[in-house]
């Protein structure tokens, strides 16, 4: 605050004095900042029983006396010189300027009157002062007006549209836009380019960059190993809904509640990821209540963050220091999100299950929804049918005496792992006809079919004496050659590579180069292709296993040429172990689309019988709960082949579709108050779902248990005066270049002072009363004069207000990440236009040492490889950027894009040595250097070289020093490449070879002239 | 540039304004804003750290804190009074039970402290470092408490204590970043990057990593085909556009902006420079281990910190990854401390004998403990107890601090938190912990939170 009145106070010297103070604006900020950490609403801390921040509190002693400074205890303490009476404490990191200790006198002389928080009340709104046609510049005449300043003139056409077309798009306008305008830069044209480009597809992927910063969202879980989550579905969806123009209300509520509506569509289904871009665990030894109520914590910090501007994370300990926002507030909105399917502690590779598939046509779709309602209604009637202890007793000894008799029996036994028909499977690759016998696969002379399945429900462990498959070849149409693999994974997951597959191989070798799935290195021939006609089987003893790293969880069936029939695969193992296996199975089964925690996950393969001889008071959850499954399905064979059965054809179904990450909820978790944070203790009481009370609008009353949907409506409804202020000042500061209050992320008492709160009121109000309507809050901002502004200040103003607070110019300031990248490429002319917003993230270049291999920080659980993109697909715009969020990429970082592991309002903006090296050196910046330095020699002849580079990279002519400048580089570059060829060869390797020399040295020293361009700071800035 | 014009350039960048200083001093405490100190809040005894961060947990027990009674137990039930209610990781539904050190300590130095035999090296300067045995934290996983270990809380995104080191002090050479990182050992297990973040600081804080072989740092080469040469002419070409630039819109940003291109052209020739160690003597890259390029261990990584010290290098951390150990402890804790002895033990003679070391805090230790319970063959993550060394930059040579208890579980007394750990490396820094704020999201943060109390008795 000290800094707003000393910047207005060189304008107003009066003010403070001869003005009426205002709670809000002048005493709140002073009082919040230095006092109610002691004497504010949390009560555990509060010292001498005082608070100061209601005047209750503050005027119940003689803390403060309204209209007698003199009697009040306060201004006594504030202007003491006594080290034990002064306030605030001496030794504390605060205190009072001199001007502040006046403004609090007078305040309190005043009748220190308090007001609520301005952010607090209800959106009214205000009149339009009748200064201007356009409401946004009517408030702002007014502010100005009563401060006494002016504002800068317009900017040029040019600069108002460059800056234009990277505040809707993220992309610098084409020569001819800006020739365009230039030649009529009338409001209609203006217009016109509004309308345009705000109905763009760019657009809407620009937004969604800054939506995606907020809600955290990348391509990965965000902790330790950091593995691939199917988030890409969502990041489409937010594309979409600004490219459609979605009202905020209802993009809302698909997101956090999109699988609570009366009928879930795919559209709201994907939304409904956003509450799934929570950071997760998989690291082994954490504790699984802890992180639930970490997750816990990731809900309601981005709650706060993403619509109510509000830092609720700190209630997580203690109630919140400078907010009405209590730690029973915090667990109450927490409650909100223990509906949601979700574990603490995932098991590594876990695609963090609940995955819904989606489909292109319309009868896939409409499938799938029926196979999703299916399966619930079986799951439900298997595993919450009523159990009969005492036959559960009799099942219990049976079980024991199977597995005796299992021990007894010496002779290894099959193990169908992978039966005739294929059991569920998560991967299914190629084709293959399913008949009565088997899976019949008729491949083309000389050539390879191969088809394949992983990740099974199916129990694979287990030590094996041989693996086989059986088979029945055609007797008039052979193969040639005849392979099966095992496929190798860790934590039942499939490796991603093609190291991780043996293949076991009769007949002949195929010629030439083999396909991608066989790894030479791990091609075992075991003898030619049996004679016998009828089933026979190929087997691989013990002694011929590739040692692999990992037990396999997969395999693949490979043919060159042929009619076979695959019949059952798997592998000998002891008796015991079979039977093992096949009990596991229910374990399999019930968690088949849950996720669960990773130690529990790991005991599957024994967990049955281990929860059985566990006595029933020392079960743990997971033990009794899969006693039920197994007993349940032990009575229930027949919903089990239908479960079976609908699981292998939804299967099939999703092999084709594109998993997404889905809310879905269950048995709502518990949510207790801790103690300072502290989930050992869960001594507080069980909180069901609330809204903050001091934002109760009488929700809380509800008797039905409150749901996501009702939070949502809760957060849209009129009575919330947050949400509405939050976003249109996050807009406002996207095209104005600050907010109209500063902390974007913190509406709160500690939140900055609107500089024009009725245009912020204003502006809430149209948002919130007028459809939520995104596209016309925002073409109101940039049709506003004010948005014209040039940005350079005049001294006065640049003195003055050197913040910008009053908006009397526009913001200057570094392109963001995205923007420089993409600028790049669409200047060199190779950015490649969406035409298809992807799911997939594409791979660019970074650099070597950076991250190859997964393994790195994966613990080898799915050996994912940073496969850079092949040339074309590295130009696509810069949100497609696959985002680990443990690792982002360098450049972005260094441009200060944010890791998105939290929940990010506004991105710094700094200015660096790492930029300009990212800028000069990183090959995605060369190499639109070059192709900027081709197009170039292609579309120009030696005269108009210069200027046409200045018209692609900055849409303006270079004055003439500058066209000298720029032709003594280009003359000396060009010096250097003729003595050195060489290095004209390394700049610019050459794709035909038909290239000469000359021409080489001619591109290399305009690819070195083109990349000066390029980091030019007009070039990297907003106009 | 000097210390304080860092704070005006930040400023600079977010506001438009072209001004001179003069509504300057007003902004300063705004969020996002603040100054940064550029000088201690008192005279210093440290200018530098060189935190040698063993990533994964080293066990005490191996290393540090010789524990004959748990010997004795050795895989006897541990006292249950000792351990009820404790958090802990793997073991938590097991039953506890002893795990003794195979391993044998000497009495070392005119100190007499009890080392490790598996630390042969480190023995030798028994008398110049500290060893404290009563390290504690809140965090009994990797991930979270690396964080709280760099940052002081276990919620990601805070600044590091590197971030706030550079951010209170300003930074003493252009040619090399302020804080920079190094890692060495195994892949596997990672060190999240976030460790050495500077959250909500100005990014310019965030610790550079230099790899520990083959080229040191993202885009530090210029691609192929334009020679240094080449580079300082574009430079200069870009310099002048700038300038240019400069002279019709008055911007200070763009002269920030010529002056950080010019930056990365020195780190261009200083880095490589850095990474060059032909010019030092054939015993001194013996003594480290290290060949004559930056070869990707911790010695070759001890070298490189030694030579970033010597060229203004304010906060270097070292990870050496792999101490993980929670089976096998015994062979492990051989093949760990083979890895980091030599180096580290050369680092601490080579700053002595060049005057370094007084005002160098070199800091040896993980983000836990382990525990004295056995896991199998090995010791599961602890957060009761741990063993560190600090050595030089005003700390108290030869001298153990803190003792556990007979079984090595908590601290019978003196117990060491991180936050005293904080407190106690920033006012050997010259700041105090209180005094380090930021402001943001509308408080003040602090690397210590409210917490933090500085150890005196380890203070020189």
């Amino acid at each position: 605050m000290q800094r707003i009145l000393s910047a207005l106070l060189i304008m107003l010297p009066s003010l403070g004095q001869a003005e009426t103070v205002s709670y809000n604006r002048d005493i709140r900020p002073i009082l919040s900042e230095n006092c109610f950490f002691c004497h504010g609403f949390d009560e555990q801390t509060r010292e001498g029983d005082l608070r100061l921040d209601t005047f209750e509190g503050a005027t119940s002693g003689d803390a403060i006396v309204p209209g007698h400074p003199e009697k009040s205890e306060i201004i006594a303490r504030i202007f003491s010189e006594e080290e034990d009476d002064v306030m605030p404490p001496h030794d504390s990191i605060y205190s009072l300027s001199k001007a502040e200790k006046e403004t609090l006198t007078a305040w309190i002389k005043q009748g220190a009157q308090y007001e609520k928080h301005w952010a607090y009340q209800k959106v009214v709104q205000p009149q339009v002062p009748a200064l201007a046609d356009h409401p946004v510049d009517a408030f702002l005449k007014k502010d100005w007006q009563q401060q006494g300043v002016a504002s800068v003139e317009k900017a040029s056409p040019r600069n108002l549209l460059r800056r234009l077309s990277y505040d809707l798009r993220g992309l610098p306008p084409t020569p001819k836009e800006v020739a365009h305008f230039e030649a009529d830069p009338s409001e209609a044209r203006y217009l016109q380019y509004v309308d345009q480009w705000l109905n763009s597809l760019e657009h809407a992927e620009h937004q969604a960059v800054r939506w995606l910063d907020l809600v955290r969202w990348g391509n990965s879980s965000g902790m330790v190993s950091d593995e691939p989550i199917a988030s890409g579905p969502y990041r489409k969806y937010v594309i979409e809904s600004f490219q459609e123009n979605t009202p905020f209300d209802q993009f809302t509520r698909e997101q956090l509640a999109g699988d609570l509506f009366p009928e879930p569509t795919q559209r709201t289904l994907t939304a409904s990821a956003y509450n799934r871009l929570v950071k997760t665990n998989s690291e082994a030894g954490v504790i699984e209540k802890e992180a639930l109520y970490a997750l816990k914590g990731e809900h309601v910090r981005a709650l706060g963050t993403v619509w109510l501007g509000a830092t609720t994370g700190c209630a997580e300990c203690h109630d919140h220091k400078y907010d009405p926002i209590s730690a029973k507030d915090y667990f109450s909105l927490a409650a909100f999100f223990d509906d949601l399917i979700e574990v603490g502690v995932y098991q590594p590779g876990d695609r963090r299950a609940p995955i819904y598939y989606l489909h292109d046509d319309e009868q896939s779709i409409a499938q799938e929804a029926e196979f999703t309602r299916q399966i619930d209604e079986v799951r439900k009637k298997l595993y919450e049918s009523p159990i009969d202890q005492k036959q559960l007793q009799s099942w219990t000894k049976d079980v024991f005496a199977q597995e005796k008799n299992s021990k007894k029996e010496k002779e290894p036994q099959d193990w169908d792992w992978f039966p005739a028909e294929l059991p569920p499977a998560k991967i299914i690759l190629g084709d293959f006809e399913q008949t009565e016998q088997g899976r019949k696969v008729t491949a083309p002379d000389g050539q390879l079919s191969r088809h394949f399945a992983a990740e099974v429900l199916s129990a694979g462990s287990g030590k094996a004496d041989s693996f086989y498959a059986d088979v029945i070849i055609d007797p008039d149409h052979r193969p040639t050659f005849l392979a099966f693999q095992t496929v190798n994974g860790a934590y039942e997951r499939l490796g991603w590579h093609r190291d991780y597959q043996v293949t076991y191989y009769w007949g002949k070798k195929p010629e030439g180069k083999l396909p991608e799935y066989i790894a030479p290195k791990k091609l075992v021939h075991l003898g030619d292709i049996p004679e016998e006609t009828g089933r026979v089987r190929l087997d691989v003893p013990a002694k011929k296993f590739k040692k692999a790293r990992y037990r396999p969880v997969g395999m693949g069936w490979i043919q060159q040429g042929g009619t076979v029939t695959w019949l059952a695969s798997g592998f000998r193992t002891d008796a015991h172990r079979v039977f093992s296996n096949r009990l596991s199975e229910s374990a399999l089964r019930y968690f088949w689309e849950l996720p669960v925690n990773r130690d529990d996950r790991k005991e599957f393969p024994n967990l049955l019988i281990r929860s059985l001889r566990t006595a029933p008071e020392k079960r743990r959850e997971i033990h009794t709960q899969i006693i039920e499954i197994a007993f349940r399905e032990f009575q229930q064979p027949e919903l089990v082949q239908q479960l079976n059965q609908l699981y292998r054809e939804a299967y099939h179904l999703r092999r084709k579709g594109t998993p997404t990450l889905v809310s879905k909820t269950t048995t709502p978790k518990k949510t207790h108050l801790l103690n300072r944070g502290n989930f050992m203790e869960e001594i507080g009481p069980v909180l069901k779902p609330a809204v903050p009370e001091v934002f109760d609008n009488g929700i809380n009353g509800s008797k039905e248990r409150l749901n996501r949907l009702d939070l949502a409506n809760w957060i849209l409804s009129p009575d919330n005066p947050l949400t509405a202020r939050v976003f249109v000042n996050r807009l406002w500061h996207q095209f104005y270049g600050r907010g109209i209050s500063e902390t974007l992320e913190d509406a709160g008492n500690q939140g900055d002072w609107p500089s024009n709160l009725d245009l912020l009121n204003w502006l809430a109000f149209e948002f919130q009363q007028k459809g939520w309507d995104i596209k016309k809050i925002i073409r109101l901002l940039v049709t506003a004069e004010s948005y014209q502004l040039s940005s350079i200040p005049d001294s006065l103003l640049a003195q003055n207000d050197p913040t910008n607070r009053l908006h009397t110019r526009q913001g200057r300031y570094r392109h963001r990440a995205e923007e420089l990248r993409d600028s790049a490429l669409a200047a060199a002319g190779i950015l490649r236009p969406t035409q298809e917003i992807p799911v997939q993230s594409f791979f660019p270049h970074q650099p070597k040492a950076y991250w190859e291999k997964s393994h790195k920080i994966m613990y080898g659980s799915r050996y994912q490889i940073w496969e850079t993109n092949r040339k074309e697909s590295q130009h696509q715009r810069s949100l497609y950027t696959y985002w680990k969020r443990q690792n982002a990429h360098p450049s972005m970082l260094a441009l200060d894009a944010p890791t998105r592991q939290e929940c990010t309002t506004r991105r710094a903006v700094t200015n660096t040595p790492a930029q300009a090296l990212a800028l000069l050196n990183d090959p995605i910046f060369v190499e639109a250097s070059r192709a900027l330095a081709e197009r170039l020699l292609r579309e120009t002849t030696e005269e108009n070289r210069i200027e046409h580079l200045y018209q692609l990279t900055l849409q303006r002519d270079p004055s003439d020093i500058e066209k000298t400048e720029v032709q003594n580089l280009h003359q000396e570059l060009l010096t250097r490449f003729q003595q050195h060829p060489e290095e004209a060869k390394k700049l610019c390797p050459s794709q035909r070879s038909s290239r000469s020399e000359t021409e080489t040295v001619q591109l290399a020293a305009w690819t070195g002239t083109c990349r000066i361009l390029l980091n030019l700071h007009e070039f990297l800035t907003r106009s | 540039m000097n210390s304080s014009s860092p704070s005006r350039r930040d400023f600079f960048a977010n506001s438009s304004a072209a001004l001179t200083g003069m509504a300057f001093s007003s902004l300063l405490t705004k969020d996002g804003f603040s100054a940064e100190l550029g000088q201690p809040h008192f005279a210093p005894k440290a200018k530098r750290v060189i935190y040698l961060y063993m990533s994964g947990g080293p066990s005490q027990f191996e290393t540090f804190d010789d524990k004959p009674e748990l010997r004795k137990n050795h895989l006897k039930p541990m006292p249950a009074e000792l351990t009820k209610g404790a958090k802990l990781a793997f073991l938590q539904h097991q039953t506890l039970k002893c795990r003794g050190s195979e391993v044998e300590f000497s009495t070392c130095g005119k100190s007499g402290q009890r080392i490790s035999n598996l630390l042969p090296h480190i023995q030798k300067i028994a008398d110049d470092i500290c060893i404290i045995r009563t390290q504690q934290t809140e965090q009994v996983n990797h991930d979270p408490a690396h964080a709280f270990m760099n940052t002081g809380t276990a919620i990601a995104g805070r600044p590091s204590m590197g971030s706030w080191t550079t951010y209170g002090l300003g930074h003493q050479t252009d040619d090399l970043p302020a804080f920079v990182v190094m890692r060495s050992g195994p892949e596997g297990q990672p060190v999240p990057q976030t460790a050495w973040n500077s959250g909500f600081l100005p990014g310019k804080h965030t610790g550079v990593e230099l790899y520990s072989s083959g080229a040191p740092l993202n885009y530090l080469e210029s691609p192929a085909g334009i020679h240094s040469h080449t580079q300082r002419t574009s430079l200069n070409a870009l310099a002048k556009l700038n300038q240019l630039h400069h002279s019709n819109v008055a911007d200070p940003e763009i002269l920030t902006r010529m002056a950080q291109y010019e930056l990365a052209y020195k780190l261009q020739t200083s880095v490589p420079d850095l990474a060059d160690f032909s010019d030092e003597p054939k015993h001194i890259r013996e003594r480290y281990g290290a060949s004559d390029k930056p070869n990707g261990t911790f010695g070759s990584n001890c070298l490189m910190a030694r030579r970033m010290a010597e060229r203004g290098v304010r906060f270097i951390q070292l990870y050496h990854t792999g101490w993980d150990h929670h089976g096998n402890v015994k062979s492990n804790m051989e093949r760990f401390c083979k890895m980091v002895d030599q180096g580290a033990a050369a680092l601490i003679q080579d700053l002595k004998q060049r005057g370094m070391l007084d005002d160098t805090l070199v800091i040896w230790g993980g983000e836990f403990g382990r525990t004295p319970m056995t896991q199998g063959s090995g010791r599961d993550h602890h957060i009761k107890s741990g063993s560190m060394f600090m050595a030089g930059g005003g700390i108290k040579g030869g001298i153990t601090y803190g003792e556990t208890d007979p079984f090595g579980f908590t601290a019978a007394h003196d117990p060491f938190h991180v936050h005293d750990f904080h407190a106690t490396a920033l006012h050997l820094l010259g700041i105090d912990h209180r005094r380090l704020v930021y402001r943001y999201k509308g408080r003040n943060f602090r690397l210590t939170d409210v917490h933090g109390h500085i150890v005196d008795k380890i203070l020189a």
